[in-house]
């Protein structure tokens, strides 16, 4: 994994850079709903700019962890590991729904954290501290770990603001036969979605309600993001940005059929070491809206 | 006389203008579904599903389901999924293949299918819509709904045509 790209795509999503030029982490799969028995679906998984076409960084394999219906772990078939994506094939042999994630924290400098939302999540703390301070008229930023911001006293720089990353999830569902909801459970740790309507019953024309949580709360205003595929053939990305309500739902109307990378940021602020600090988190995952 | 155009309008217009006035027995329902003749390089028969939505659009009745079901290890159920609305609405609920509902693909041509009195003897009053959801592979998919009013008295005489996929679609009432 190359830990670089990921750092910089931290750094990009918590500084609010043109969201629209980003580099997006996804994983895809060919299909989200399927019948039969015994089916095969394959997936692609990558960091590009354009939904969804691998041109920049693949995720890498040992990132992707899937679990089948009953919460027992599926295992990748026929996966391929490659310069600007990864690609394997699930083989679907029990009835319901499946989730494909990222493990979190891979990738990221072991950080610690406030003991805030998200800490003792195992990886999901593993976050990294982003800070920004006045330096002879400029704004100088600045990265580093727990034990970096007291060593280097950053808590005495003029107008030091301290942000830490929470967890991201990164995830994507398929269904055999009819959906299921045990795979959906949230765990009350990071930013999440109670799928009010199943991820795998999307359709254009019917808008979807989820209902944001972090830590198990409601995630109120969290902000949103969605991005139709292709965007390679648009001028334009189109992306819609919508926020949750105070209970942490938000109705989402898609603008028409098919495949779609969902964004969800929220943050909580606590305190590190006496310096106060805001931590975010970040909810991805891709979606198949089908015809009505 | 443009047919198509006129049938469209009737649709536009809601079903009751649909329906003539006067018969006073429920009887039997017959739908026709036509299949159409396309000109294309690769033909297979659609899949078709047939069934009654309810004044909320949840399956009421499924009429018919038309797939491969010969095919070896059940396989012809993994198309099913493509007759996208039917499966979400139903078809993902069943245990296909379903006595007196599954049957073969059908030709091009048109199709008559009876509805058994026992599926809308329970029906209540209100408005219903019969669905023809049809899709081909290596084709197109069509949906097509054919709006009609229950009641004590029904009189139902309705067709709606689809632009590629489907033909006419009617619905009547067989006394």
């Amino acid at each position: 994994m190359n830990t670089r790209h990921i750092l910089a795509l931290s750094a990009t999503l918590l500084f609010g850079a043109n969201a629209a030029h980003a580099h997006r982490v996804w994983v895809l799969p060919a299909m989200t709903v399927l019948s039969g028995t015994d089916q095969w679906v394959s997936f692609e998984a990558a960091i590009s700019n354009d939904l969804f076409f691998p041109n920049h960084h693949a995720v890498a394999l040992t990132q992707i962890e899937v679990r089948g219906p009953d919460g027992s772990p599926v295992e990748l078939q026929n996966a391929i590991g490659g310069e600007i994506r990864s690609s394997f094939e699930l083989h679907l042999q029990q009835q319901g729904t499946y989730l494909v994630s990222l493990r979190p924290g891979m990738g990221r400098r072991p950080a610690g954290g406030t003991g805030g939302p998200g800490a003792g999540g195992g990886a999901a703390n593993q976050g990294s501290l982003f800070g920004s301070y006045e330096a002879n008229g400029k704004t100088e930023r600045w990265r580093g770990t727990p034990e970096t911001l007291v060593s280097e006293g950053m808590a005495a720089k003029p107008g030091f603001k301290l942000r830490e990353t929470g967890g991201r999830s990164v995830v994507t569902f398929v269904t055999l036969g009819k959906p299921s909801k045990d795979i959906l459970k949230t765990t009350g740790k990071g930013l999440e979605v109670d799928y009010v309507t199943h991820p795998n019953d999307l359709f254009a024309g019917e808008p979807a309600t989820f209902r944001f949580l972090l830590d198990g709360k409601p995630a109120a205003n969290a902000e949103i993001t969605i991005v139709r595929g292709d965007d390679r053939y648009r001028n334009e990305a189109g992306e819609v940005i919508l926020h949750a309500d105070a209970g942490g739902v938000a109705k989402i109307k898609w603008p028409q059929t098919g495949r779609y990378w969902l964004e969800a940021t929220a943050s909580v602020k606590g305190e590190l070491h006496g310096v106060p600090s805001e931590k975010s988190f970040t909810y991805i995952a891709t979606y198949e809206v089908l015809p009505d | 006389m443009n047919t198509n155009s006129t049938l469209r309008l009737a649709t536009r217009l809601g079903p009751g203008l649909l329906c003539s006035a006067g018969a006073s027995f429920a009887g039997q329902l017959t739908a026709t579904v036509e299949i159409p003749q396309l000109d294309v390089a690769e033909y297979h028969r659609p899949y078709v599903a047939i069934w009654i939505e309810g004044p909320d659009r949840s399956v009421t009745t499924n009429v018919g389901v038309w797939y491969d079901v010969k095919m070896a290890k059940d396989e012809g159920i993994t198309w099913l999924k493509d007759l996208r609305q039917w499966w979400r609405k139903s078809g993902r609920e069943l245990d296909l293949p379903l006595d007196g509902v599954s049957g073969p693909t059908r030709p091009v041509g048109v199709h008559v299918v009876k509805i058994p009195e026992a599926l809308t003897a329970k029906f209540a009053d209100g408005e219903y819509n019969l669905v023809v959801e049809a899709a081909r592979e290596v084709g197109g998919r069509e949906l097509v709904r054919v709006p009609f009013t229950w009641s004590k008295t029904p009189a139902i005489d309705a067709t709606v045509r689809g632009e590629r996929e489907l033909g006419a679609v009617t619905l009547r009432q067989s006394n």
